[in-house]
């Protein structure tokens, strides 16, 4: 098999020794595509959650916020670009501070009720969750384009705000007390609906 | 399946309570507070972190427990630490449906701050919301300054009426904490939120009256809370704090009135 061009003229390992592969000699192009692999596995881990619970749990204890503020640049772009034409800064950045603010709230909220998760897994999954609502973003503003019916947008935000908020709700679950569920949950409720109201109004 | 409490790779919140932490708990919490919170020792505490998950916040935090101040984790621990149940008694002693005092001191009942945290946050939103679909129908578009003012308007609302109830109850003698006013002043929002949605509809007067019911109510609620205390142990100010209480509701709703509308 032919050696990889990696491994050519390494001074000191020997060809083909896989001990010596130093990831910062790959291709940017292979770095970034396995970002990308790895945000797009826990994405679908997040949003349709499997009976496995020990697995997901596992695998989101492997935190990262790459992901997160992949979802929140794609959201704020959207929503800035269809914005009226002197507010379209301040509704990026709007939209950048309700998504960490409001992730961090919700995460505080939580470990003060007693859960047991750490600030920064909590975050990664919530921003996680905000996808399914850029999703609605995206089909609203072909809706727009197709036909001006308010009720359609509605219908998809709302569809949009009810996959969030049962992708996460699955996750503050697992970790919170069960006399202090609702507690927790509706905090997550809030912050969704808020984020499905800033959606709407585009 | 337990994790290593400290993840150094981890931010987090230690619960360092030590130095920082304490100068909250004693401001929030008064004498009857602190004989309420040894009583609600004795509730039995779930703990969460025993299935398995681990615990996130490990002790390692120190240097930031130090610069987070009085807002460390564990300071503010003690006032959400109420249950599902704790909450929706508190928020039916708010709307009326429920009378007597909101902390019952015979089952350790602490102050929470969870009720009006949430139930402010909640209603600001709603408000901007309905202020924003009522404005629709007179063209005006979606209006970011809205929902500033009503931030302004209920936050205004609930400090001034913690800390100057708090403030009246240090000078006259009441025993009142400054979590148990907030915790009063947070619950006594309640009643707007369902009425919010009403205000949506653009009639002047349906506004008006949906705002006023509510301030109504929360002033009856402040009422009962507040007042035996008052009559017991300092009936000479019994009239002034009554004009007080009477006043803030009066100037909530007519702040949020004139503000949104």
């Amino acid at each position: 098999m032919a050696e990889s061009p990696i491994y050519d003229g390494r001074l000191g390992g020997a060809p083909g020794n896989m001990a010596y592969y130093n990831t910062l000699d790959e291709p940017v192009s292979e770095t970034i595509m396995r970002d990308l692999r790895q945000v797009g596995s826990k994405l679908k881990i997040v949003l349709m959650p499997k009976g496995d619970q020990e697995g997901v749990l596992k695998k989101l204890k492997e935190w990262d916020l790459w992901g997160p503020l992949l979802v929140c640049l794609v959201l704020s772009i959207m929503l800035s670009s269809t914005a009226p034409a002197n507010q379209g800064a301040l509704v990026f950045a709007s939209v950048f501070v309700v998504v960490w603010c409001g992730a961090a709230m919700v995460t505080v909220n939580a470990q003060l009720l007693g859960g047991g998760i750490s600030f920064f897994q909590s975050v990664c999954v919530l921003g996680y969750c905000v996808f399914p609502l850029v999703l609605a973003s995206a089909a609203c503003l072909i809706a727009k384009a197709l036909t001006g019916l308010f009720f359609i947008r509605a219908l998809l935000v709302v569809v949009g705000f009810m996959w969030s908020t049962r992708a996460s709700v699955v996750f503050i679950k697992q970790i919170i007390s069960p006399e202090r569920k609702v507690l927790a949950v509706y905090p997550v409720f809030f912050f969704y609906a808020f984020l499905s109201w800033m959606v709407l109004l585009q | 399946m337990a994790m290593h409490p400290s993840d150094s790779n981890d931010f987090s919140w230690g619960s360092d309570a030590l130095l920082a932490g304490q100068d909250t708990s004693r401001l929030l919490a008064g004498v009857e507070d602190v004989e309420r919170q040894q009583a609600a020792q004795r509730k039995p505490q779930q703990d969460p972190g025993a299935a398995g998950v681990g615990v996130g916040g490990g002790d390692d935090g120190g240097v930031l427990g130090v610069l987070m101040g009085c807002l460390s984790m564990g300071s503010l621990k003690p006032f959400f630490n109420v249950n599902d149940a704790d909450v929706y008694d508190r928020i039916l002693h708010g709307l009326l449906v429920r009378r007597g005092p909101l902390l019952t001191a015979a089952e350790g009942q602490t102050a929470d701050l969870y009720g009006p945290i949430w139930c402010s946050a909640t209603l600001i939103f709603m408000l901007a919301a309905a202020a924003n679909i009522s404005g629709l129908e007179s063209g005006r578009g979606p209006d970011f300054r809205l929902a500033l003012s009503g931030v302004g308007i209920v936050y205004g609302y609930m400090l001034v009426g913690g800390f100057g109830l708090w403030a009246a109850g240090k000078a006259w003698g009441l025993e009142l904490s400054l979590a148990h006013t907030l915790c009063l002043y947070g619950y006594s929002l309640v009643g707007f939120v369902p009425m919010a949605l009403l205000t949506a509809i653009p009639y002047g007067i349906v506004q008006w009256v949906a705002l006023l019911v509510p301030a109504i109510v929360g002033g009856g609620f402040l009422y009962l809370n507040v007042m035996p205390a008052v009559r017991e142990k300092a009936p000479a100010v019994a009239m002034t704090v009554l004009a007080c209480l009477g006043g803030l509701q009066v100037a909530l709703w007519l702040a949020l009135s004139l503000a949104l509308y």
